[in-house]
């Protein structure tokens, strides 16, 4: 069943939820480890290549509008590919939701609770990820069109808080590691916009096209500014190399900033933010998840009824409990993979040169070009 | 022995009157006389009334019999509009008997004919009187209501200071007169549906037929022809058995004594369920943020309208998290104070021998003790044992050094905001959230009330009331604004109705309202 009663607004607000989430911990260390003091060079040249492929996704995905990108595998090679792609982006899925909620987790121990067991910070998110995916896709759009404002607004506030502390010498060298680190990593930063991945999963099952395609454009611009904002404001402020290795410059940031004697702790509202980005965030990773592992469960047979049945689409439905504590153990077990934070980041850097920059920006482009070339030669046959 | 043969009587008695509903009468007065006699068990209950007589017609003695119960009827109507015209002359008219009755002597303005047991039981339990004639097979049902009940008075839990001062009474046809009078339209349509195996309820179903969305209403409809209970006796209960997520603490359904909200929310496209017996009236469908709004707000200037509702927000969440805050900061975060606070609070807290959990648990329980006491102890004797409990509690608890006199402070404040919310339902949620918040908060401080936070919301939205998105007000897609969901805006720029009710007819009001300017 489609969802009708959505708002651009809330769908945009959790679309950017993903990259609010990001760009409050690991991205800016990420930009500045790969291009040096030119990281607003490379957000520019990233915004823009995100903004053809999201370009090139919307065209090639005009004919095949309402259909998942798992409905347009079954189209080209019937079930067995619609199997394949499921199992890929469940590894997708899992893999980046084991990662992230080892990140995150790691970076909630060391700025709130230094002493306590890791496993206990896992647990709370273990508990919000399971709750979610029985609520569904709607409650958590809709819920991220309440949070993401907020978030951004305390975001921007730190940002604009910090202007007094900017260094515009900090910019200097302009083109940073050089022009070759500026091009190649342009494409490793891409994954600084995971919500492309969101998008592809989640339009197909929004009823009305203009709402998608609305705040599809508003995701990427006000990505955009963000990612901007945040690494511009962080290099101004403590410059490079410092950026370089510091993995909670966001939150050194939120610590510089207050408002007379009384508002000395503005980091609060930054750690509120970011308690609260990283729960949606896994929520919403962890519904997917559920939703990939669904599809490769489905038996082929209710495959056919319910494309059948349903326009050659197949709905979201309801994940069962026993399926979803099975999927809970193994992130648990996934994400306890790495021993310390330098082995998480080591982890992440391999999930994103292998899993994310091809299966979420390059594969789906392959995947509709193959079916508008079949769609194209079925109707000629015609 | 007798209990046996007792509960064989009463047995073969249920036997009999199930059989007994299922027919038509007699023709044969006495046969009726007799058959209801055992239906109402006469000899022993009292209060109902089997009066027999003969009417001369045509110069033919008829028997007849009016039977009623004297509690729900207007004995002096009985006596002068129906005995009388039919004791006292001699009948000559060319009509049939039953149409002589019916169209010449009988003088109400509500009679009908019935001729089954079952619907007859029912109109005499309801306070009509049945007139049996003998050789008819048929019987004249006279509506002849009168019974005690309370007078309009102002409303008692829900007051305005500008609004109107009528509340909704016991009385189901009161409370639709008042309805009738504040939306003198013809489209005001009242349908009404008996609820209750036993007790038959009288419900109406109230909705504008050419603004009311016709799903939402058949909705409403569905919901209430298949509610299989033995007695409804209230509104409340009949707003749990028709609510969409029972096991959410939110209300989902509003349930208002003032006549003049129902009829706002009656304009905007929302449907209304008076239930007979009940002073307060359910209104569907309901969202998240309508809780918010009060009756005063639109009859105060939207500048104060939109300040009361942002006190009404503030107290909201300090009802609901200040005491989690608390925790959470004085236990888990303490770097998060400024150095002044933090020493000031440090020194307070020294010496009190309990973890800070069991200090507001302790104040907490203390404060519901008192709250729900002082309900109940009756008029001016329990607001005088509310302050005397509350000052003792408070300042005997913080002169035996049991709790800070700044956790006095938080819960006072938390309770007080609790008692700003304009409905009553969503304080009482909130009064149970609060201790999960507190005990997130205690066991793991801001990522616990993160963690509480994201998925109560998470829950809100996902759900649904009557089809509707419960947390529909705020960010839905529309193309003509809604201008009431949060902020209020002014009359003459809230020109259109709430979106999310897909209502027949969008528009409030022209454009330009103000056509003097």
């Amino acid at each position: 069943m489609k969802i009708k009663n959505i708002s651009s607004f809330s769908l945009f607000c959790f679309f950017l939820l993903f990259t609010l989430r990001q760009i409050t911990l690991a991205t800016p260390m990420l930009y500045a480890q790969t291009v040096g003091t030119a990281t607003w060079i490379v957000t520019i040249f990233v915004g823009i290549l995100i903004g053809i492929i999201v370009y090139l996704l919307i065209k090639l995905y005009r004919s095949f509008y309402g259909q998942t990108l798992f409905d347009i595998s079954y189209y080209i090679g019937g079930k067995i590919f619609y199997k394949i792609n499921s199992f890929i982006y469940f590894i997708v899925f899992l893999s980046i939701t084991a990662i992230f909620l080892k990140e995150i987790a790691e970076a909630i121990k060391l700025l709130l609770f230094n002493t306590t067991p890791l496993l206990y910070i896992e647990l709370f998110y273990v508990v919000a990820m399971l709750i979610g995916s029985f609520i569904g896709l709607e409650g958590i759009i809709r819920a991220s069109g309440y949070l993401t404002p907020i978030c951004f607004v305390i975001l921007i506030t730190i940002l604009l808080l910090s202007t007094p502390f900017y260094n515009t010498g900090n910019l200097f060298p302009i083109l940073g590691n050089g022009v070759k680190d500026i091009a190649i990593g342009s494409i490793t930063l891409l994954s600084s916009y995971l919500g492309v991945l969101i998008i592809m999963f989640t339009i197909p099952h929004i009823d009305n096209i203009k709402i998608a395609k609305k705040s599809v454009i508003s995701y990427l611009i006000f990505a955009f500014i963000s990612v901007l904002f945040t690494v511009v404001a962080l290099n101004l402020v403590f410059g490079f190399p410092y950026t370089e290795n510091n993995l909670f410059s966001f939150y050194e940031l939120a610590n510089m900033t207050n408002i007379n004697k009384f508002f000395q702790h503005s980091e609060a509202i930054y750690l509120f933010s970011i308690l609260v980005l990283g729960i949606a965030f896994l929520v919403s990773l962890f519904y997917f998840t559920t939703y990939c592992f669904s599809s490769l469960v489905l038996a082929p047979s209710k495959v056919d009824m319910l494309r059948k049945e349903n326009n050659n689409y197949v709905p979201l439905t309801r994940s069962k409990f026993i399926s979803n504590v099975f999927l809970i153990l193994l992130t648990l077990f996934l994400c306890n993979l790495p021993t310390n934070i330098f082995e998480t980041f080591m982890y992440k850097e391999y999930i994103n040169y292998y899993i994310v920059l091809p299966f979420v920006f390059a594969y789906p482009i392959i995947l509709l070009i193959i079916a508008n070339i079949k769609n194209h030669f079925i109707r000629r046959s015609k | 022995m007798k209990n046996i043969l007792n509960k064989i009587s009463i047995k073969k008695n249920e036997k009999f009157k199930k059989k007994l509903k299922e027919q038509n009468i007699f023709t044969d007065i006495n046969k009726n006389i007799e058959y209801i006699k055992k239906v109402y068990e006469s000899e022993i209950n009292t209060g109902i009334i089997f009066r027999e007589f003969d009417i001369n017609y045509n110069n033919k003695l008829y028997k007849g019999c009016i039977v009623f119960i004297e509690s729900l009827s207007d004995t002096e109507g009985i006596n002068n509009f129906i005995l009388k015209p039919l004791m006292i002359n001699d009948i000559f008219i060319q009509n049939k008997l039953d149409e002589a009755i019916l169209g010449t002597l009988l003088l109400q303005f509500d009679i009908k004919n019935e001729n089954s047991f079952s619907s007859i039981i029912d109109k005499i339990n309801s306070g009509f009187s049945v007139l049996f004639v003998d050789t008819l097979d048929s019987v004249f049902v006279i509506e002849t209501k009168k019974y005690e009940h309370r007078g309009i008075e102002s409303p008692k839990n829900e007051i305005s200071l500008k609004g109107s001062q009528e509340s909704f009474v016991e009385s189901i046809k009161s409370n639709v007169s008042i309805l009738r009078r504040l939306i003198n339209n013809e489209n005001l349509v009242l349908e009404q549906i008996v609820v209750g195996k036993r007790s038959k309820t009288t419900c109406m179903i109230g909705y504008i037929s050419n603004i009311a969305n016709p799903k939402i209403v058949n909705e409403v409809r569905r919901r209430m022809q298949n509610i299989s209970v033995d007695f409804l006796l209230d509104s409340g209960q009949l707003e749990h058995l028709i609510e969409d997520h029972p096991f959410l603490t939110e209300p989902q359904i509003l349930s208002t004594e003032r006549p003049d909200k129902v009829a706002s929310h009656l304009t905007e496209g929302r449907v209304c369920i008076i239930v007979n017996n009940t002073p307060y009236v359910l209104v569907v469908p309901f969202t998240f943020w309508d809780f918010f709004h009060s009756a005063d707000d639109y009859n105060l200037k939207f500048q104060y309208a939109n300040l009361l509702r942002l006190v009404r927000i503030i107290a909201y969440v300090c009802s609901l998290f200040l005491p989690a805050l608390y925790i959470a900061i004085t236990n888990y975060h303490v770097d998060l104070l400024p150095t002044d606070l933090l020493f000031s609070i440090a020194a307070i807290k020294e010496g009190i021998p309990f973890p800070l959990i069991v200090e507001i648990l302790i104040m907490e329980i203390s404060f519901e003790l008192i709250r729900e006491a002082s309900a109940r102890m009756p008029g001016s004797v329990g607001s005088s044992l509310g302050i005397v409990g509350a000052v003792l509690v408070g300042q005997a608890t913080v002169d035996a050094n049991l709790v800070s006199p700044i956790l006095i402070l938080v819960i006072s404040l938390t309770g007080i905001s609790s008692f700003a919310t304009p409905n009553y339902s969503l304080g009482l949620s909130f009064r149970i959230l609060r201790f999960a918040y507190i005990f997130l908060a205690s066991i793991s401080g801001l990522l616990g009330i993160a963690l509480g936070i994201v998925i109560h919301l998470i829950i809100l939205c996902g759900s649904y009331t009557f089809n509707i998105p419960y947390f529909a007000s705020f960010g839905e897609y529309q193309k003509k604004p809604f201008r009431d969901g949060i902020v209020l805006f002014p009359s003459w720029l809230n020109s259109f109705r709430p979106p999310f009710l897909k209502t027949l007819d969008n528009t409030k009001s022209e454009h330009i309202s103000r056509k003097w300017i």
